[in-house]
């Protein structure tokens, strides 16, 4: 089926589908984005074989397995992303934050880290590294780096490892030769590191799903709240808050703001580096 | 030591024992669960208990004896879809309670439920209290409601203190139109010797460009 005998994205069908996705996914579509939804929408029809928006619509929503909607999700998400993007949040997370979550915690217990969204794996794959090299602490103590994403083609992605130039580019050299293997122009992340963080497929405003979530002491959450509207973003900050221990932190995007969205969290200051903390007295 | 290496799933097998869910977790469980010592247990249950029925009477019921500020925050959450009526003539009763996070989730919850809001908007203008009339102008001046500007006229004119009538002027110096300029004068001669009542009189004057 050609582009030219897809039917246009009606202005009540843009309204039904925006609705819908939002309830779904939290994810809110301003009439700014109207050309990039009504692009992604004709990719999936073509690709279904459905001319016509309301067909798509009701084959999508009425889908047992909800394989589409899971494609449709796959395509309206954003995931550019690189490694050390924001590096100055991961040096206070070895320089500060990670000794002071080792002091709560007794001898044994592993120290858990949660990176969400995902997107293609640059930002936990990000923190290992980071943590490999810069925290000592790693000698006595074990570090999980789970990492999780609405979307289950970044999922993949992710864990093959396989980064552009662009995506490293702001690796130091020598650490590119430590850890990834050039080829064609392409850069495979080593076994090593890839092992090093599991991945899963979350959607942070599904109850039943983020149940299963729990007691991170350190949460990277960045970029991804600004996609919510404000209902969604405060469910979301709740949400985050219970899959955290007391004590624990959480790392929004330089631009996200978790006082404006809750006041649940303690706000504090690692020189210049905001970080969330969950009170140690908050329950979990 | 070092950084784990992966195992089948992230799924916390402390968190997994511990969680009596799905079809253990009964309304009636979860409606105890609001009283559990463990805030962590009550959020969850008000998650849950969310989507079911007579959620928002329970939730209603709960908030004035609840402590916990991180639980409110979740009660007044789980509130903010499908009000009704009894819902927010409840909510109105928090107007006066003497907890603060109790006062502003309910001033926040009416400025984002503007029609239920203008439901109860002459009640709260007439209530015997100032403080809580304060609070109907503080919910006035960002609840999105067409009516909006009207009310804050009448209060301007017909409230007789001054703390609500100043409040009142104070909100009109952000929305106020055209239509302000001419109270403005009975405003002033109502209150002729009151500081901040010419200030805000004559700043509101000068915005409209007419000082």
């Amino acid at each position: 089926m050609s582009t030219a005998t897809l039917e246009k994205i009606a202005v009540a069908d843009f309204e039904r589908f925006r609705s819908m996705f939002y309830r779904k996914t939290g994810i809110h579509f301003e009439d700014s984005k109207r050309y990039f939804v009504d692009k992604r929408l004709h990719e999936r029809m073509k690709a279904t074989g459905h001319s016509s928006f309301k067909s798509y619509f009701t084959f999508m929503r009425f889908q047992a397995s909800g394989e589409e909607f899971q494609n449709l999700v796959n395509a309206m998400t954003v995931n550019e992303t690189y490694f050390f993007r924001e590096e100055y949040q991961f040096e206070a997370m070895t320089r500060y934050i990670m000794d002071e979550l080792d002091s709560y915690r007794p001898p044994g217990e592993d120290l858990r880290i949660w990176s969400v969204p995902s997107s293609t794996g640059e930002e936990p794959y990000s923190i290992a590294i980071h943590l490999i090299e810069n925290w000592k602490g790693l000698e006595h103590r074990d570090v999980e780096i789970a990492s999780s994403d609405i979307d289950s083609n970044v999922l993949a992605s992710a864990k093959k490892g396989l980064y552009s130039k662009r995506s490293v580019q702001n690796i130091p050299t020598a650490m590119i030769k430590k850890y990834f293997i050039e080829t064609n122009g392409q850069f495979q992340l080593c076994e090593d590191i890839r092992e090093s963080v599991t991945f899963s497929l979350a959607n942070l405003l599904s109850g039943t799903n983020m149940k299963q979530f729990r007691n991170f002491d350190l949460v990277f959450c960045r970029n991804l709240l600004i996609y919510f509207d404000d209902e969604s973003r405060k469910k979301a900050a709740h949400v985050l808050f219970d899959s955290m221990k007391p004590g624990g932190y959480i790392f929004l995007g330089h631009s996200e703001s978790m006082s404006r969205i809750s006041s649940m969290f303690k706000v504090r200051k690692f020189g210049d580096v905001i970080a969330y903390q969950k009170p140690l007295a908050g329950g979990a | 030591m070092g950084l784990k290496k992966k195992t089948d799933t992230i799924v916390d097998t402390e968190a997994q024992s511990d969680e009596k869910r799905s079809a253990e977790r009964t309304q009636e469980q979860l409606i105890a669960d609001l009283a559990s010592a463990d805030s962590s247990t009550k959020r969850w249950a008000i998650r849950d208990l969310a989507n079911t029925e007579n959620a928002h009477k329970v939730f209603l019921e709960r908030l004035p004896t609840e402590n916990d500020p991180t639980v409110i925050e979740a009660l007044f959450s789980a509130l903010e879809h499908n009000m009704t009526d009894a819902d927010a003539s409840q909510l109105i009763t928090m107007l006066k309670s003497e907890q603060v996070q109790l006062r502003n989730g309910a001033i926040e919850l009416m400025q984002q439920n503007p029609d239920l809001f203008a439901q109860n908007v002459h009640k709260l203008m007439q209530d015997e209290d100032p403080d809580t009339r304060i609070f109907c102008v503080d919910i006035i001046g960002a609840v999105a409601h067409p009516e909006a500007l009207n009310w804050l006229h009448h209060i301007a004119l017909n409230d007789d203190n001054e703390n609500v009538v100043g409040t009142a002027l104070d909100k009109l110096a952000e929305v106020c139109n055209a239509s302000t300029y001419d109270i403005l004068q009975t405003v002033e001669s109502r209150f002729p010797n009151h500081a901040y009542i010419t200030f805000v009189i004559s700043l509101i004057r000068n915005q409209l460009g007419s000082a």
